[in-house]
């Protein structure tokens, strides 16, 4: 059955948060996704400058500022569908959430805090870029520092590649290969951050 | 959250940081990691003829939690057969530690890494001689 405007009656398109026709803003809907927030359909493979435009044109019409003066029920719609906005821009802009996220919708956890990785050739390279890492900023060698990052991103990059090719179709079939992958991928995110904290501290001595 | 004095203590002065010969046949390796936090762990025990861990080092990349417990544990293996250093329960590592729940999962991280290099070294034993075999054989010659 399709959904109809609160005020008007009329059906309504996606995005769901306001009525086409009459522009009134709609009650809340948890079970949508969060692409199904963004009108977008649930794809690894997004255009990310469709996304953010997409988000912000709907911000725009949706922000509670624009509500202080409305009744309690709309600016509670309007304070869920805004946050709930927020939430998939910054989840699904980011290639790790949003493989995560799309992981998750098939009730795959692949990157809980429970769960740990084994594979030494992987725990290999991720003790050796730890390494490199202390070594070079001990050295204070920011060309080195520049190199690590070069192939810390290239491997990220690949990581990402790989991602979109196990995530092409949904629901994803090889969701233990998808969550390895993911899990790589974490762990180049989290050491691209102690690049940048290095690379803060040769920068403030 | 505020760490024990005994977390910073290992976190300041880490007993047994360093790296043994992996290709060692009396060497097992045990690496683990958490992706959600990031941490890398390697833990590494030298077993002697009798089988008994006389020298551990370990390398951890995480945070100050991650770094105590698998200190803790080096220290802790030395001396020990191997059989009992596979009864060490990340529990004893957390209650030693004072660890906060949010932490137990560090914990558990250097029990998986001591087991694991248990393993490692009875499966390179297992593949060849073993390490007291070669060792009376390179005593005869």
């Amino acid at each position: 059955m399709a959904e109809v405007c609160i005020q008007c009656g009329a059906e309504l398109n996606a995005p769901p948060a306001l009525c086409h026709s009459c522009g009134a803003i709609q009650p809340f809907r948890a079970e949508l996704s969060l692409f199904g927030v963004v009108g977008l359909p649930e794809s690894y493979d997004l255009n990310l400058q469709e996304l953010r435009s997409q988000v912000l044109q709907l911000q725009k019409i949706l922000h509670p500022d624009r509500f202080a003066r409305a009744d309690a029920t709309t600016r509670r719609f309007s304070l869920e569908w805004s946050t709930r906005l927020n939430e998939a821009l910054a989840v699904l802009r980011d290639p790790l959430k949003r493989a995560d996220y799309l992981l998750q919708r098939q009730e795959i956890d692949a990157l809980g805090e429970q769960v740990k990785v084994a594979d030494p050739s992987l725990l290999m390279t991720q003790m050796m870029y730890r390494e490199r890492l202390e070594d070079v900023l001990a050295a204070r060698d920011q060309n080195g520092l520049d190199q690590l990052r070069g192939e810390v991103e290239d491997a990220s990059s690949k990581a990402v590649n790989k991602l979109h090719i196990l995530l092409k179709k949904l629901p994803c079939e090889q969701v233990d290969e998808a969550g390895s992958v993911l899990r790589e991928l974490q762990f180049l995110d989290k050491l691209l951050g102690e690049i940048d904290r290095g690379e803060e501290s040769l920068q403030n001595l | 959250m505020a760490y024990s004095e005994k977390v910073i203590d290992h976190y300041e002065n880490p007993r047994n940081v360093g790296a043994m010969d992996k290709d060692d046949s009396g060497v097992g390796t045990g690496m683990v990691g958490a992706p959600a936090c990031g941490d890398v762990m390697r833990l590494q025990i030298k077993v002697n003829e009798q089988g008994i861990i006389e020298d551990a080092k370990f390398k951890t990349y995480g945070c100050g939690s991650a770094i105590a417990s698998s200190s803790l544990v080096t220290e802790w293996v030395k001396g020990k057969t191997l059989d009992e250093a596979m009864t060490i329960k990340n529990s004893h590592i957390a209650e030693e530690l004072e660890l906060p729940p949010v932490k137990i999962h560090c914990s558990v991280l250097a029990e998986d890494a001591i087991k694991a290099a248990v393993e490692d070294y009875r499966s390179k034993q297992g593949a060849g001689h073993s390490h007291a075999e070669v060792a009376a054989a390179q005593v005869a010659h």
